[in-house]
């Protein structure tokens, strides 16, 4: 539980976190039903229930200088960090106009202006990545802080624990976020980890580590804050933030290793209504409010399913560009 | 605001599937993610998710019904929402959202590979096809020569190709009797080749078109001539010359060789076309692409007609060379040509050549460029002809045809014409090579 | 001109690029304090400092993941790998990230990083310390591939890699570091993607790359001894491939040996013969041949190992086939 209150940030700052994390949740499940009628293929993971988190790290950054990287599930992240909904939508099409050309689908989405470095569908593999993009910013001195997410799956490849002792004895400017959505594709994390307490095994990294609720947005951001601070004086720190996935793993997933009961206990803690009540409690937020809200996310996103149909398949040619620089 | 809801693709293989029933009824209302309906598909029964926090509005498909993958199974939204609209475009022909136009031009990547993989399995599926044919319907495929040609590299088959040699009658150095460039080489430079005919030949059918096999020789002349006509642009030039003085100077040859020998005529015309020649450089040269080569002696080759093809033995330096002479060294060299064979220096590097078919009554004719030369005189038969005299009678008189063929890479109309000119001054009037 | 180890040739283009250009630092095991494993970064440290001359701990994955994302942030990486065996285990990072960075974000990034060090077999070092890796990086799209075979090349051709915006694998060999050759003394680039006919000759085309260069000399001059003109091509780039110019020389002498080091499936040598074979197929006067590394892993023993790469008298082997002479 947070240790601040609404009440120690402007309105605004909640009323857009709130905004955001709706998007995400009406974007996520139009996607889904995209995906139902074929109008996106492959590997498609949805980031339905861990909104809060994505939404709250990303708020605490400054993106003219800080950087963000993260998995495959990653429409959430693009998203908080102000990617176009069309373009992402676009991308799940795989039309040209999606944010990577069409190129690189659900797991790639990009956007380098945004200073979003993607998506990666190798498990683990943008933990290294984002290592250096913070050697690149304490190199260049640039004040900027990278903010690297990861599942609670990666917590254990070995690319994240050189990562991790590379960013302690060079002091880089990085916080890595383990979103343990507690299922690592069909995987229950305590079966796989020999320490379930994550903060605990970055400590014996020297690094930072923070615990967080992943579902109460409060203390994501309270948390990020810190976290970010302390990167940006040099000291890189992890995050734990406990949250869980509503879908499956993947489009495919039957999802056969955990109960409905178990999905329906967490929805009651669903972060966004969470955030919500909170809000009206404080009378932050009427219900006039919120129908603006959900009626604006709802028509960005059929916005951007009609805008993703519209736009053109990439042509032939397409196949060898972006290849090389 | 409502919208219709679709039968989605609960598996990655389904394509349709049976509403086995409905966990909300109408007006109830749900949260995103709550069991809106079970689905029986191909393999086992899936559960429907709601796929946002709305109202059911309308069951369109119920339970026991079967909906292909984006069919319209319901309506739903906020409670209270107008679903007539929504009825109405369902009714009214329902094709599913029109795809966004392309166009043909702008063919989507998509359509490429559907394309490409249709072609595969036509494709796979003619093969199998094949595979399957009765035995009779193979043999059509059996080649009809039993003898099979034997292995060659790459690029003998490309030169035997190029020199017309027909490679079963080549023997083979490499491994396993591989024909290799060498093998062709050899081949083509052997003078008697040709009678060797491979037992091949011998069991054709009756039926067959006759294969003569190409000489070496014959192989030379097939290269050699067609890389000059079809890299040469040739054209023509042809005068109608009197020659009358020439037959008379041959006559006075003789007399005063005090023999009966005279010399012969296309001596006397490759001396003429010498002295013309050294009058006219610019006819006495080679095009050799990044420059053009003018020659300083005046080689004439003379084409002669041997029993296994063409030879075209040079008699060197000819403007400084008598009738005579030029006569005894040219009679010498198609004598050594008919029983020893020329060596490549007595035959090659002609700088200008001389045709004759005057023998066999032709009367004119168009000649291949002899290269390394540029120019080449054909020469047809003489005959009497009545030719309009200066004073205005008629004549008869001993006509020849000559047509000058120029590769006009190196030699131009105008060129070719005044050297043609002066050639045919000289067959006319003999005597002007000496003014 | 002075003559310089194929190292000294490497130190030099790197220590210049350094100075040229901020942005460009060295991380790798043992670059900075120890000067490099084989001595290449030798000096680098004293006059650059640790930020630029980074000594990482064994961590092969972790760093060249590293160096990508410093990549695409702005600098240009030079990522030594004590050797390319070492490099499997960055595999991942190379293949999955750097090459395909800037495809999958549609063109958004670049990826301007160097992966340099020794690769190929080397002497006594036994099976998982002396192979040769060319064609894992060569199979790569996305990736450019250099394989320098003399000092010159070695310095004009890391010049090129670490200027280059794409990721560049660099191939030297631990045999080479210490091969002496001439060196302009000039600032000079080789430009990655253009061959060098190293020896021209109009009877058979020898094409190799890296260390295999100098014995394929060796039978060139061999062969010359018996009046054969082997003309030699050296590939400098693997990937871009220098393709018209091998096609221009077996055109012009019918005949072609590929050599090269590695094992003979799915190889480099293996892709070139290939090529060789299917756009010369007309002017071929014999089959291709690859003159390759054995198919075994490599032994300890000395006879064995030499046994186990391509040699001159090989190569020799191999003329007396594509010229149809056992005379040789």
């Amino acid at each position: 539980m947070s240790s601040i209150s609404l009440n120690d940030y402007p309105k605004d700052t909640w009323l857009r976190m709130l905004k955001t994390m709706q998007l995400i949740r009406t974007f996520e499940e139009k996607a889904g039903q995209m995906y139902g009628l074929r109008k996106i293929g492959g590997f498609c993971h949805l980031y339905t229930g861990q909104e809060a988190v994505a939404t709250g790290m990303i708020s605490a950054l400054d993106l003219e200088k800080d950087y963000v990287l993260t998995a495959y599930r990653d429409h959430g992240h693009a998203l908080a960090c102000g990617i176009d909904p069309k373009a992402a939508m676009a991308e799940l099409f795989g039309k040209v106009t999606g944010v990577s050309r069409g190129k690189g689908g659900s797991m790639h989405f990009f956007d380098a202006k945004r200073h979003f470095l993607g998506g990666n569908g190798i498990v683990g593999a943008q933990i290294p990545v984002a290592t250096g993009v913070a050697y690149a910013q304490h190199y260049q001195k640039t004040g900027g802080v990278t903010l690297c997410f990861f599942g609670d799956g990666a917590f254990h490849q070995g690319a994240l624990h050189e990562s991790f002792n590379l960013a302690r004895i060079w002091n880089l400017p990085i916080v890595y976020v383990v979103e343990n959505n507690q299922w690592g594709m069909g995987t229950n994390w305590k079966k796989v980890s020999a320490n379930p307490d994550f903060a605990e095994t970055a400590k014996a990294y020297s690094m930072k580590g923070y615990v967080c609720d992943g579902l109460d947005i409060l203390d994501v951001y309270q948390t990020a804050q810190e976290a970010v601070a302390s990167a940006r004086n040099g000291e890189p720190a992890f995050i734990e933030a406990r949250t869980y996935r509503y879908k499956g793993h993947s489009m495919s997933d039957p999802q056969k290793y955990r109960t409905r009961e178990e999905v329906d206990a967490y929805k009651q803690r669903d972060a966004i209504l969470l955030l919500k009540s909170r809000l009206e409690a404080a009378n932050m937020l009427s219900q006039e409010d919120w129908d603006t809200i959900v009626a604006l996310c709802e028509t960005a996103v059929d916005e951007a399913v009609s805008f993703a149909e519209k736009s053109p398949e990439p042509a032939p040619g397409e196949l060898f560009t972006d290849i090389f620089a | 605001m409502a919208e219709i809801i679709y039968m989605t693709a609960l598996s990655p293989t389904m394509t349709e599937g049976t509403i086995a029933r409905w966990k909300k009824s109408e007006g109830d209302s749900f949260a995103s993610g709550d069991l809106l309906l079970e689905v029986e598909t191909d393999k086992a029964s899936m559960d429907y998710e709601a796929p946002k926090s709305a109202s059911l509005l309308k069951i369109l498909l119920p339970a026991g019904g079967k909906a292909k993958v984006g069919d319209p199974i319901g309506i739903i939204g906020k409670k209270g929402d107008d679903i007539e609209g929504l009825m109405a475009s369902l009714t009214k022909k329902s094709q599913p959202a029109s795809e966004p136009e392309t166009s043909p031009a702008q063919q989507p990547a998509t359509q490429v590979i559907q394309d490409v993989s249709a072609r595969l399995d036509a494709a796979i599926e003619s093969h199998n096809a094949k595979e399957t044919l009765p035995p009779a319907a193979k043999d059509v495929f059996t080649p009809v020569s039993p003898v099979s040609v034997p292995p060659s590299s790459p690029l003998a088959r490309k030169l035997a190709k190029e020199l017309g040699i027909d490679l079963r009658a080549v023997k083979g150095s490499g491994p396993q009797g591989r024909v290799v460039k060498r093998d062709v080489e050899t081949f083509a430079a052997s003078p008697r080749t040709q009678t060797a005919q491979p037992d091949v030949l011998v069991s054709q059918p009756q039926s067959a078109p006759a294969k003569i096999p190409v000489s070496g020789k014959r192989a030379v002349i097939a290269r050699r001539l067609s890389e000059s006509f079809f890299t040469a642009p040739h054209y023509y030039l042809k005068k109608k010359v009197s020659a009358e003085k020439l037959l008379a100077l041959r006559q006075f040859s003789a007399e005063l060789a005090q023999s009966t020998e005279k010399a012969s005529l296309n001596a006397l015309l490759m001396k003429l076309a010498a002295e013309a020649l050294k009058r006219h450089p610019e006819i006495n040269v080679h095009f050799a692409s990044d420059y053009i080569e003018q020659f300083t002696a005046t080689d004439i080759a003379l084409a002669v007609a041997l029993d296994d093809g063409l030879i075209t033995p040079v008699v060197r330096d000819c403007a400084n060379k008598s009738v005579r002479q030029i006569d005894t060294e040219m009679k010498a060299l198609i004598e050594k040509a008919r029983t020893k064979g020329l060596a490549p220096s007595e035959y090659e590097g002609g700088t200008f050549t001389i045709t004759n078919l005057g023998s066999f009554g032709i009367d004119e004719f168009t000649a291949i460029i002899n290269p390394p030369g540029s120019a080449i005189l054909a020469v047809g038969a003489i005959k009497k002809e009545a030719v309009p005299q200066e004073d205005g009678s008629i004549g008869i008189v001993s006509m020849m045809t000559l047509t000058l063929g120029c590769d006009h890479r190196s030699i131009d109309g105008a060129v070719g014409a005044r050297f043609l000119r002066d050639l045919a001054l000289y067959i006319e009037e003999p005597a002007s090579v000496l003014l | 001109m002075s003559e310089l180890t194929y190292r000294e040739a490497l130190n030099r283009a790197m220590d210049e690029e350094m100075a040229r250009d901020g942005n460009v630092f060295i991380i790798g095991e043992e670059v900075g304090e120890y000067d490099g494993a084989y001595k290449v970064s030798k000096g680098l440290l004293a006059k650059y400092g640790p930020e630029r001359v980074r000594d990482t701990p064994i961590a092969e994955l972790g760093f060249t993941g590293l160096g990508v994302g410093a990549a695409i942030a702005g600098l240009r990486p030079v990522v030594e790998w004590m050797t390319h065996n070492f490099a499997l285990l960055a595999l991942d990072q190379v293949v999955n990230n750097a090459a395909k960075m800037r495809q999958m974000s549609g063109g958004q990034l670049k990826v301007p990083v160097v992966f340099r060090g020794p690769n190929g077999p080397a002497e006594y070092l036994a099976a998982q310390h002396s192979q040769s890796f060319a064609a894992y990086w060569a199979h790569v799209p996305g990736l450019k591939v250099v394989a320098p075979a003399t000092p010159a090349d070695a310095y004009g051709l890391l010049k090129s890699a670490i200027r280059d915006d794409n990721p560049v694998v660099v191939l030297e060999a631990e045999m080479m570091y210490s091969w002496k050759g001439e060196v302009p003394d000039h600032e000079y680039l080789v430009p990655i993607g253009k061959a060098n006919i190293v020896r021209e000759g109009s009877d058979l085309t020898l094409i190799t790359f890296s260390k295999p260069l100098r014995v394929t000399l060796e039978a060139a001059e061999a062969l010359a001894q018996k009046g054969i003109q082997a003309e030699v091509i050296d590939l400098r780039s693997i990937r871009p491939l220098d393709e018209e110019t091998l096609y221009a020389s077996v055109r012009k002498t019918g005949r072609c040996i590929v050599i090269d080091e590695a094992w003979p499936m799915a190889s480099v040598g293996s892709h070139v013969a290939w090529l060789i074979s299917k756009n010369c197929f007309d002017t071929l006067d014999a089959q291709v041949e690859l003159v390759s590394g054995e198919d075994v892993p490599m032994p300890y023993n000395h006879g064995l190992e030499l046994l186990a790469q391509p040699s001159a008298p090989k190569i020799i082997d191999a003329a007396k086939k594509v010229l149809y002479r056992e005379d040789l």
